[in-house]
């Protein structure tokens, strides 16, 4: 089987760690990474999380050693790689395109790395096949590249990184050539092969669902820098800024003003509307209020506590109700599982915020 | 590393002890060598006995840095081995070989070392130490450690500098050498402005302007009447229905595989003093028979002939490159179909316009062979240089004044072409499906753009018609019986007591002219691969310098790298006139931007993240290079090797000056055989050589043609790659 040996014996702790410390990248004027520090346990599936442009593919390729770094340090297994090129890190990556070599069958591909650090050809087709079975296309060693599925080729993809036991593995945006059908159950495999490998893997995607679905931890980057970072039920339920809730997850964020009381308890401030808050992740003062779907409920309009609401638009989804409600505080969305309760006649409504599930997060 | 380090370095020591420090009289596999005392006479000394024993103690300089390089790479000796010292050492040592000479040549300083060219022991020497040196550089972290990147771009810059710059530099010193009477300043003045280069005296109705006015008058109207039927071919391909257009794309190879005078040539055969035209004109019309031919109106006609298949090239892919739908867009806005031409495709055709005049112009002004076939009086700079060399007054000094001014006027062409074009270029190829029709001609343009096409077409079939029937007739003009005699006298092989004997005149230079093309050809692809490859591939300190320097290189027009080579290359430290050697790399650097653009254009459409996916996978860049982009480089090579080979045995301009007796090229010869007047054996000498690169093409196209689609097929990702986001 193919086990990453040092994984498993290692004495040392450290082995697959990935430590950044204030590391930038900049291109010219443009600055594509500035002073991102994190510290990546080993053996964890971690996620760059972010929308376009935001310098995920950057941070990963300065993992890898295509690119380095301008300014700070990088560590890999303990180890200052920081200016190490490529060909001399033990780090592997699948490409967003693949990047099979379409001149070489998938054998061809597979052993490239085992051939390039001197192993013999028999040895190296061996160790091969294994991996090829690993991701379940034993017996596809003499087709070309060309002659496969995208699934497949993808597939061909992940068993020519991990044939070479990397400490690190990284995947940039390994699903999106991929229809949508065959994403979730590439996805499944993906976190699969890699708690049975105990890899450490950092995985990059701007797909919030995705990276939930695989993630250990989950980064999320904005303009270069680190927003927020921890699991995916931290970072839904704990947003520190706007954009993290609005990334995580659809959320309703309202401008208001985070008052703390003399027992302790928040209460953010919306016109004169006054709701209760749990727990705040910001200062008093300007703030936002993050109200998620779920934090919202509806009752009758003969009801007295709440907000009162005019039902704006609803729209029917199949498995689910999408509200648009008109309130004094803002515009809100609602989500209702419960498609038989769906009435479209009432339109007058009261609006409840659970103070349990809101969260203030800075402006 | 370590391990390259001790090759390298072993690899010098035995230069330097076993081979001859200077270059030898005779090849070191000959006997006479051996004769003449081999590595023990002073001649064939190597470094170490230069220095014991003939008194050359600089010499000891690379041996000793070479020693102990050595050591410090296997560790032996307990020498220190600070990379930063050993850098150093192998600065010093490299200057200890390539100093004195060139000081001694330039500046008077180490006459010792001057008056002795370097030999192959200085070579492998000066080699090893630059090469350890790029790679310790590499190995103290700088470059991406990447001792192979570093050392190529070493050696590239090395061989551009002393193959290119230095006989450029020689041409400028030449220029400003001391003449016999008056000051230099004073001489290169009135050489540089007399009335022989710049008089306008054919306007006043004097009888002939200056050659550098005749070259330019000569370049615009060969520039202008290129251009205009390069676009009608161009139209008449992509806007009407005409039948042959396979016939038309094939005639645009032709000029490829014909060397550029034998145009001239047929000319002469059809409207020279007893072409076919003018003795028919003056038997049966009673026309004075002319010499019109012979001067800037025929060199003008062979040029159009020759190179409107260059423009058509350049411009057929602007006017396919221009989207239908922007053509469409103007109808759908009540423009008709002249207006449409008028304000939509003829200002986006502009730029390539542009383009293709400035292609011209550099192509008519290097061109040599039509203006010495053809020039008559009338000389322009390529053949002036050429006289001023070989000619009763030789005069150098005057030779370079004139290359100097052909340059100025080529790269000047260039320059313009890369600054003010480089950036405007409207014909895109965006990827999007562009199903669009393209909008016919209108029918007065449609007449015009035939009008145009058809004579030529016709003049070109009949030219080529004549190249083929001259070589077969017996004495043009007087007595046109069909004979083979032409082709006995060049190509006879006869059977003497059992062996063969290639009594024919030809032999000789026909095999020099293949060896030395296929030498040159497979060194060249080399060489401009790795350029390109550095190019698009690397990231290094003045790349942007060094792109601009090696394309500046394609500018240069053939006679002034001919001259330069003569004159850099004719004495010691590097003596080369008279050898093979100095042809084969005449030809690796005059072609090589040929290879480094096909280079550049393949190169860039392989996806980036084969080379990364490779680099990831532990493969170093040169394993890269090798494993990864040159099996999917394989059509470029072979399209590179090809074309320096034809262009090899087509070039006329640059070899005419450094052919010798026992290296002579078929081109020269054929030259010289129009010069006595043997215009039979001349024709039948090109025919030869255009069947023999038909045959090279044709072997290509059939060994990798059909392969080569697939390949490209495949080439980049299985998948599209999406941009990366
Ligand atoms: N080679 C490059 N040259 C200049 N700018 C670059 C380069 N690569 C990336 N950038 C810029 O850096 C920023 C981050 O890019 P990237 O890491 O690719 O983002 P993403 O998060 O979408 O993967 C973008 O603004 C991009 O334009
Ligand atoms: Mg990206």
């Amino acid at each position: 089987m193919l086990h990453n040996p040092n994984a498993a014996t290692a004495t040392k702790a450290d082995h697959g760690r990935v430590i950044f410390d204030r590391v930038s990248k900049s291109y010219g004027a443009v600055r594509a990474v500035e002073a991102v520090s994190f510290d990546l346990e080993p053996g964890t599936l971690v996620t760059l999380l972010g929308p376009s442009g935001c310098g995920k593919t950057t941070t990963l390729r300065m993992i890898a050693g295509l690119e380095m770094p301008t300014d700070g340090r990088i560590l890999i297994s303990d180890e200052d790689v920081s200016t190490l090129p490529a060909t001399y890190r033990n780090v592997a990556m699948v490409f967003q395109s693949y990047a099979l070599f379409p001149h070489m069958t998938v054998m061809g591909n597979v052993t490239y790395g085992l051939r390039m650090s001197g192993m013999k050809n028999a040895e190296a087709r061996s160790k091969a096949e294994q991996a090829l079975e690993i991701v379940g296309l034993a017996g596809y060693g003499e087709r070309l590249p060309s002659e496969l599925s995208g699934g497949q080729q993808q597939r061909v993809a992940v068993a020519r990184a991990v044939v070479l036991q990397p400490e690190v593995l990284l995947l940039d945006e390994p699903l999106s050539n991929l229809d949508a059908k065959l994403r979730r159950q590439v996805r499944d495999e993906i976190r699969a092969l890699q708690q049975r490998l105990g890899v450490t893997t950092v995985y990059v995607t701007h797909d919030q669902e995705e990276a939930m679905a695989v993630s250990d931890r989950i980064v999320i980057m904005q303009g270069g820098c680190i927003a927020q970072d921890g699991t995916a039920m931290e970072l839904y339920e704990q947003p520190r800024t706007a954009f993290v809730a609005s990334f995580m997850g659809d959320a309703n964020l309202l401008d208001c003003e985070a008052l703390r009381s003399s027992d302790g308890s928040w209460v953010a401030m919306i016109g004169d509307h006054q709701f209760p808050v749990a727990a705040s992740g910001v200062e008093a003062g300007a703030a936002k209020l993050v109200a998620r779907s779920s934090a919202i409920s509806i009752g009758p309009a003969s009801e007295r506590t709440g907000v009162p609401g005019e039902i704006r638009s609803c729209t029917f989804l199949g498995d689910r109700v999408l509200y648009r409600i008109e309130t004094p505080v803002g515009e809100l969305f609602h989500i209702k599982h419960d498609t038989l309760a769906h009435d479209a006649s009432e339109n007058e409504v009261r609006v409840h915020l659970d103070p349990a599930r809101l969260r203030l997060v800075a402006r | 590393m370590q391990r390259a380090v001790f090759t390298l370095a072993a690899f010098g020591l035995l230069g330097y002890c076993a081979m001859p420090w200077f270059g030898v009289d005779y090849g070191i596999f000959e006997r006479d060598w051996i004769d003449a005392g081999g590595l023990l006479s002073e001649q064939g000394a190597p470094g170490l006995l230069q220095t014991l024993i003939h008194g050359r103690p600089l010499l000891a300089i690379p041996g000793l840095v070479l020693a102990y390089v050595l050591f410090s790479a296997c560790g032996i000796g307990g020498v220190p081995r600070g990379p930063r010292l050993l850098l150093c050492l192998l600065v010093l040592g490299l200057a200890a070989v390539a100093l004195p000479p060139f000081a001694a040549r330039w500046l008077g300083f180490f006459p010792e070392a001057g008056g002795q060219a370097l030999g192959y022991g200085a070579i492998v020497v000066a080699a090893s130490l630059l090469l350890c040196a790029t790679t310790l550089w590499a190995r103290m972290g700088r470059s991406n450690r990447d001792a192979f990147a570093v050392g190529s771009i070493a050696l590239v810059l090395v061989l551009i500098g002393l193959f290119v710059f230095y006989p450029i530099l020689h041409v400028l010193t030449q220029a400003v050498s001391a003449p016999s009477e008056g000051t230099v300043i004073g001489s290169v003045l009135s050489t540089a402005t007399g009335r022989d280069v710049w008089g306008l005296a054919c306007f006043t109705g004097g009888r002939h302007c200056g050659v550098a006015v005749n070259s330019i008058l000569l370049g615009v109207l060969t520039a202008t009447s290129t251009t205009v039927l390069g676009l009608a071919f161009a139209l008449l391909i992509t806007r009407t229905r005409f039948p042959a257009k396979g016939l038309l794309r094939a005639l645009t190879i032709l000029p490829i595989i014909t060397p550029p005078f034998v145009v001239g040539l047929a000319l002469i055969l059809l409207f020279g003093r007893a072409g076919w035209v003018t003795t028919f004109a003056a038997d049966f019309l009673d026309v004075e028979a002319g010499r019109w031919l012979y001067g800037l109106w025929g060199v003008w006609l062979a040029q159009t002939l020759a190179f409107t298949p260059i423009a058509f090239l350049v411009l057929i892919g602007v006017v396919e490159g221009v989207s239908p739908s922007l053509e469409e867009a103007a109808q759908t806005l009540r423009a008709d179909l002249s207006a449409t031409m008028r304000t939509v495709s003829l200002p986006l055709f502009r730029p390539g316009l542009a383009n293709a005049f400035l292609l011209g112009f550099i192509e008519s002004l290097a061109d040599f062979g039509n203006p010495l076939v053809l020039g008559g009086a009338d000389g322009v700079l390529s053949t002036e240089i050429y006289f001023a060399v070989v000619g009763a007054q030789a005069d150098p000094a005057r030779a370079a004044v004139l290359a100097i001014i052909l340059l100025f006027l080529t790269l000047g062409a260039f320059l313009v072409q890369r600054m003010w074009l480089g950036r405007t270029s409207y014909a895109t190829i965006t990827g999007k499906g562009d199903n669009g029709a393209r909008a016919p001609l209108s029918l007065r343009h449609s007449a015009a753009v035939h009008g145009l096409t058809m004579p030529w077409l016709a003049l070109t079939v009949v030219v080529y018609a004549m190249i083929f029937y001259g070589s077969f007739v017996k004495l043009w003009g007087y007595d046109h019986t069909i004979t083979l005699d032409h082709y006995r006298t060049a190509f006879r092989v006869e059977w003497l007591d059992g062996a063969v004997l290639w009594s024919g005149s030809a032999w000789n230079s026909f095999w020099t002219t293949l060896t030395i093309s296929s030498v040159a050809a497979p060194l060249t692809a080399a060489l401009g691969l790795l350029t390109a490859w550095l190019l698009i591939r690397q990231e290094f300190f003045g790349k942007t310098a060094f792109e601009f320097v090696t394309m500046l290189s394609f500018a240069i027009p053939g006679t002034v790298v001919g001259l330069s080579y003569i004159l850099a290359f004719n004495v010691p430290p590097i003596e080369l006139t008279g050898t093979g050697v100095i042809l084969v790399l005449c030809f690796i650097f005059r072609n090589m931007p040929v290879g480094v653009r096909g280079g550049v254009a393949a190169i860039k459409q392989i996806d980036r993240s084969l080379d990364e996916a490779s680099l990831t996978l532990g493969g170093g860049s040169f394993q890269t290079l090798r494993y990864v982009l040159l099996p999917l480089l394989r059509p470029a090579i072979v399209a590179a090797v090809a074309y320096s080979f034809i262009r090899g045995i087509t070039s006329v301009s640059a070899v005419i000056f450094l052919v010798s007796a026992d290296h002579n090229m078929a081109t020269a010869y054929i030259i010289g055989l129009v010069e006595n007047g043997s215009y039979g054996v001349a024709i039948a000498y090109a025919n030869v050589l255009i069947v023999v690169m038909l045959a090279v093409m044709l072997a290509v196209q059939f060994a990798f043609g059909g392969r080569r689609l697939r390949r490209q097929e495949r080439i980049g990702n299985a998948l599209p790659a999406r941009a990366r986001s």
